[in-house]
């Protein structure tokens, strides 16, 4: 507990000198891949919503999803930057994670044969 | 006092810096190297296949007799389609590539390649080489399913936060380009020279994770699209048929049979005249395939996709109907596709300017370097107030050895295995073309458990191991091919000529460092088990 508890206290600390335990990492590491992940997902939701833009606007569906796609890339890393960087009190990534979470779960359950 | 205490922008890049580039750490550098290698991917084709090399002018193929010569040598199989690349420079020889009707020997596909001016046909590859074993380890790993699509994606998407986040991290973008104190100590130059590489190469490291991720937008974007469209309510987006959407169906069999008798050199020219006249200047063709061989749909697809000298990749391909000689489909690039196809090619580096090509080497060793040199600083750092090592900094050490020297060891053994599987030197039961990966996996495998006992004096160990295997490959391929430096040099085969002075420069190279770091472990602060006792500093 009290690993987890010096691990939650040092979730900003970014300095290069610490030596912190093994529960620091695995929680530094979760929160990484946790928002990484999630930032796709709202990418992918973000790049949905262009192509059908471009699509009502007469470009055809292959071209609107090809541009979608090269631009969500792009996006992509703001919106990592912005979940790093949004306040502490507001932090956006549990939000990220959360949506992403029930995203999978939900898109999954309504899609099936995508794993495949 | 706040758990959470107030960080400033450039606090928060930082962090993220750091740990978007610590934790895959060992995959960033197997891509950079694999992909730096994959730059000269047919030269070290030509070095790892003896049988294909050539020194000779450009060939003057006899496409038509080639294919008779091709199907003659299925023994009454019937072959369904037939995929062929006629030379190119890198690629001196007549490729065939076709899909059997049965199985045969295990297989429902069969190799073909002409080298040489001589019709005569060489049989499948007794190596995987860099085409078929380096440049798919750098985006899949070889890892069997799509998981290593997903996960070099994943490396990719780091890569692409981790370049714009080290800008804001290092603030002083100009200042470090022209900062280098090797003088200082271990740890400045470390961070000295991680800082430089990645200011040098800063647009590179973008635009290839960028494009890397372009390349595969279909495997990445495609299950959370998928997933987040289902949540919308929406039947799923089929992502991969979209994007190819623009390609014509491919017609099905006739199941009606015909003669194969018409040449098929004439839709091939007729395609390159095409081309000419609508690009105003003289264009070839680089791939021809032939689907439905032998059916009355047969249909003869003629591409080009790497044209000479451009980086972006061409989307020139012309279908005809193999019995009448109609043109079905004519393909033109779309702003979409050709913005796309700037980007591939851009990645694939297929493109005929050496010059560039070595750029892009640079660029990739460059980044190899970035990326060692940020794992070693984040580890002295600690390794400084630790007093003695902790697991978790042990583990990285290991870590970062084994896929840093670790990597670069299994590939020295990949290329001397080859020599020695030429040699006939092979256990029996496994097909030579396996030797190599098993080979490969086996010496990386054991350069982590080395680093992990051995501690600091992996990283000289492991140096030591390279310069040795580099200089045995170079040996090996003079004692087993006839092709010393000197002969390939004076002949013009420059790709086995710049393989093997890569070679004896990165056992020079390895031998220096193996030194250097011998000098330098006298000096360290402390010892970690396993350590070699000779070289613990003076009390």
């Amino acid at each position: 507990m009290a690993a987890l508890r010096e691990a939650s206290r040092a979730v900003d600390d970014s300095s290069p000198d610490r030596v912190a335990s093994v529960a620091y990492y695995a929680v530094q590491t979760a929160r990484l891949v946790a928002i990484l992940a999630g930032s796709f997902y709202i990418v992918a939701g973000l790049d949905i919503l262009f192509a059908r833009f471009l699509n009502w606007l007469g470009v055809s569906q292959a071209e609107a999803v090809t541009w979608a796609v090269m631009l969500g890339f792009l996006l992509y890393v703001g919106i990592v930057m912005w979940a790093f960087a949004a306040p502490v009190k507001h932090r956006p990534a549990s939000v990220i994670v959360f949506l992403a979470r029930v995203m999978t779960c939900v898109g999954i359950m309504l899609t099936p044969g995508v794993i495949s | 006092m706040s758990a959470f205490p107030k960080r400033d922008f450039r606090a928060s890049m930082t962090w993220l810096h750091s740990w978007a580039g610590i934790i895959p750490t060992l995959l960033f550098f197997a891509v950079f190297w694999m992909g730096t290698l994959s730059v000269f991917d047919k030269e070290i084709d030509r070095w790892m296949q003896p049988e294909s090399r050539y020194a000779g002018p450009p060939i003057a193929y006899d496409l038509d007799a080639s294919i008779e010569t091709f199907i003659g040598a299925q023994n009454g199989v019937e072959v369904t389609s037939l995929f062929i690349m006629p030379p190119k420079p890198r690629e001196p020889y007549l490729y065939f590539y076709g899909v059997l009707a049965e199985e045969v020997n295990g297989k429902t596909y069969s190799y073909g390649r002409f080298v040489g001016e001589s019709n005569e046909m060489l049989g499948e590859p007794q190596s995987l080489a860099g085409s078929g074993f380096i440049f798919p380890f750098h985006f899949k790993l070889h890892i069997p399913g799509n998981f290593g699509y997903y996960l070099i994606g994943a490396v990719a998407l780091a890569m692409l936060v981790l370049t714009v986040t080290g800008v804001i991290a290092h603030r002083k973008i100009i200042a470090d380009f022209f900062t280098f104190r090797p003088t200082r100590k271990a740890r400045r130059v470390t961070l000295d020279l991680h800082n430089l590489m990645g200011v040098v190469g800063l647009p590179f490291y973008f635009l290839f994770a960028l494009s890397g991720l372009y390349i595969f937008a279909g495997w990445f974007a495609a299950l959370p699209m998928q997933t987040v469209d289902g949540v919308m309510g929406k039947s799923p987006v089929a992502f991969l048929e979209l994007a190819d959407s623009q390609s014509p169906k491919r017609r099905p069999r006739a199941g009606q049979s015909i003669a194969m008798d018409k040449a098929i050199m004439p839709f091939k020219t007729q395609a390159e005249a095409l081309w000419s006249e609508r690009y105003g200047a003289p264009v070839m063709a680089d791939r021809v395939r032939i689907e439905h061989y032998g059916d009355a749909n047969a249909t003869v697809i003629v591409h080009r996709v790497f044209p000479g000298r451009r980086v972006t990749m061409a989307q020139d391909r012309i279908d005809f109907d193999y019995a009448t000689g109609t043109v079905l489909y004519d393909q033109q690039a779309t702003p979409a596709t050709a913005t796309r196809s700037w980007l591939e090619g851009l990645h694939f580096v297929q493109f005929e300017h050496w010059p560039l090509r070595w750029l892009f080497f640079a660029g990739g060793a460059a980044g190899c370097i970035l990326t060692a040199t940020g794992a070693l600083f984040w580890m002295r750092s600690r390794e400084k107030k630790a007093g003695a090592q902790p697991f978790n900094i042990r583990f990285v050490h290991a870590m970062t050895v084994g896929s840093v020297t670790g990597i670069m060891l299994a590939t020295g053994v990949f290329f001397v295995a080859n020599r020695f599987i030429a040699l006939g030197a092979l256990p029996p039961g496994i097909a030579p073309i396996e030797w190599e990966p098993i080979t490969f996996y086996i010496a990386w495998l054991l350069s982590f458990i080395h680093a992990a006992a051995r501690g600091r004096s992996a990283w000289m160990d492991q140096c030591f191991f390279i310069a040795i295997l580099s200089l045995s490959a170079a040996v090996l391929n003079w004692v087993t091919t006839g092709d010393h430096l000197i002969k390939t040099m004076t002949t013009g085969m420059w790709s086995i000529a710049g393989m093997d002075l890569l070679l004896l420069l990165t056992s020079a190279l390895s031998a220096w460092s193996a030194i250097h770091l011998r000098g330098k472990a006298r000096q360290r602060p402390f010892a970690v088990q396993g350590d070699d006792p000779a070289l613990q500093p003076a009390e």
